[in-house]
């Protein structure tokens, strides 16, 4: 099992790091600063996620602090014979926190076997946006939904209450997954959802893409055939 | 045997059918794409299919209805059979209001189970539908439709696994009933598809009667993508 845990906390009027803890291969590169807000890389010493791995994240934003959290590269799950791999993030925004969680897309292989759980408790009045963009496979090798299983599951709580809920479960041996009411034919599909802000949405004609208000927050869907397009559609859109 | 022995037998097997079948024709009303709580103006997402040229002839429709009808276990037949075998109804609606993220699904499933509620509470006592419409009322619930099926199931004291799958089958009726209207598509053409769509639905039912918690609200990313493309849509028919 690999942790990786932080705390951001403000002081003297900008967000500093406090606690830290992490385990091999996870690890956070210095931390920068910008536009009053401190944002942390991710980095993993190693090719990419493998079986029986699993991660545990946990990042929590106090009070008043301003925190991006990015990853240095794309998530990639390997082959797996049996259990395969998972992750868990647990994110905390207290009151007046504000976090960007921008993890980079994730590629699963073929055969790999994938589960991932993140569960986000916000207070009404924390602002928290996040994208989640997953791939069909190694499209530049022509791999498309040979993965085994890839589950996901995104649960947003404001206050004690369940506001927001982005639940995957993508099986090609099921499924016929590349077609309607999955990816559309598309080799992408990207989710973002933002909290505690109007954002303002361009007209992207690139890439297929709506957005709709959640219970609570707003909810930006989005089908391309690269990863980086809808990368770059989210990134245009002003938060 | 006696003439009055047999006109008693015959008065006694009418009766107990009449107890028998009674609760499988509530729901058989209940969940007519007809009943008038208003279905016919939601499309689901459908008429973003057939304004995109995706769904546009039988086996587009097929193939749309098969991928619709394996999300409903963890979707709407789902949150049905978990409210039907007795669990928090405020929980479900909880979550299913959280998972139902596109602002038309989820407002035509409160508008769908507010009037289902209203009608059948004017048509008989339903002690949970209604004890679930004053929590609506009260703000304590958004209101979701597949829960307030559920729990008229419950009420009435159908079969649930019968119940879950003539959901399923009222959902893809629907569907086909749209399809039908917005594409160039034969009666018979719609109803053939649907016939094909029907053969899934044991599994899926079965499926719903055993969804685990975590797994509820699970359903396709491309078919939100669409319902929530349908609030741009220049020219619609439908609500949603």
């Amino acid at each position: 099992m690999s942790i990786l845990k932080l705390t951001a906390e403000k002081r003297n009027g900008r967000t500093v790091i406090t606690d830290t803890e992490f385990t091999s291969p996870l690890k956070i590169a210095n931390p920068f600063y910008r536009d009053g807000c401190t944002e942390v890389m991710m980095m993993a010493a190693s090719a990419g996620i493998l079986e029986g791995d699993h991660y545990d994240i946990e990042l929590t934003v106090r009070s008043g602090a301003s925190l991006k959290f990015t990853a240095q590269s794309y998530t990639k799950i390997f082959k797996a014979e049996s259990v395969g791999a998972s992750q868990q993030v647990k994110i905390t925004v207290e009151s007046g926190g504000s976090l960007v969680y921008m993890p980079c897309p994730v590629i699963p292989f073929g055969g790999s076997i994938f589960d991932t759980r993140t569960e986000v408790h916000l207070q009404e009045d924390s602002s928290f946006v996040m994208t989640d963009i997953l791939s069909c496979g190694r499209t530049a090798m022509k791999e498309r939904f040979e993965f085994t299983s890839y589950r996901s599951r995104t649960a947003v709580y404001v206050g004690e209450k369940l506001c927001f809920l982005d639940n995957q479960r993508l099986v090609p041996s099921e499924a016929p997954l590349s077609g309607v009411v999955f990816f559309e034919k598309r080799s992408h599909v990207g989710m973002m959802y933002i909290y505690g802000t109007e954002p303002s949405i361009p007209e992207c004609e690139m890439i297929e893409s709506a957005s709709t208000n959640a219970e609570k927050g707003v909810c930006i869907r989005a089908a391309a055939d690269s990863a980086d397009e809808i990368w770059r559609y989210f990134g245009d859109i002003i938060i | 045997m006696s003439i009055i022995t047999i006109v008693m037998n015959t008065m006694v097997k009418v009766i107990m059918n009449t107890i028998d079948k009674m609760p499988f024709l509530r729901l058989v009303q209940a969940l007519d794409p007809l009943f008038p709580i208003g279905a016919f103006t939601l499309s689901n997402g459908m008429e973003t299919y057939v304004q995109k040229n995706i769904v546009k002839d039988k086996n587009s429709l097929s193939e749309f209805l098969k991928a619709y009808l394996y999300t409903l276990p963890t979707g709407d037949a789902g949150f049905a059979a978990r409210a039907a075998l007795g669990d928090d109804p405020l929980l479900l609606d909880e979550l299913f209001t959280a998972a139902r993220s596109p602002f038309e699904l989820r407002n035509g499933s409160r508008n769908l189970c507010r009037r289902l509620i209203k009608t059948e509470a004017a048509m008989g006592s339903c002690f949970l539908l209604e004890e679930y419409g004053r929590s609506i009322a009260e703000g304590k619930a958004n209101g979701s439709h597949p829960v307030a099926v559920g729990l008229f199931i419950r009420d009435i004291g159908a079969d649930i696994y019968d119940g879950v799958a003539m959901y399923c089958y009222s959902l893809l009726s629907s569907m086909v009933n749209h399809a039908a209207k917005l594409v160039p598509l034969s009666q018979l053409d719609g109803q053939a598809a649907l016939a094909k769509a029907i053969e899934d639905i044991p599994k899926a039912a079965e499926l719903a009667m055993n969804v685990e918690t975590d797994d509820l609200g699970i359903g396709g990313a491309g078919f939100d993508l669409r319902s929530m493309e349908h609030e741009k849509l220049y020219s619609r028919i439908y609500i949603s």
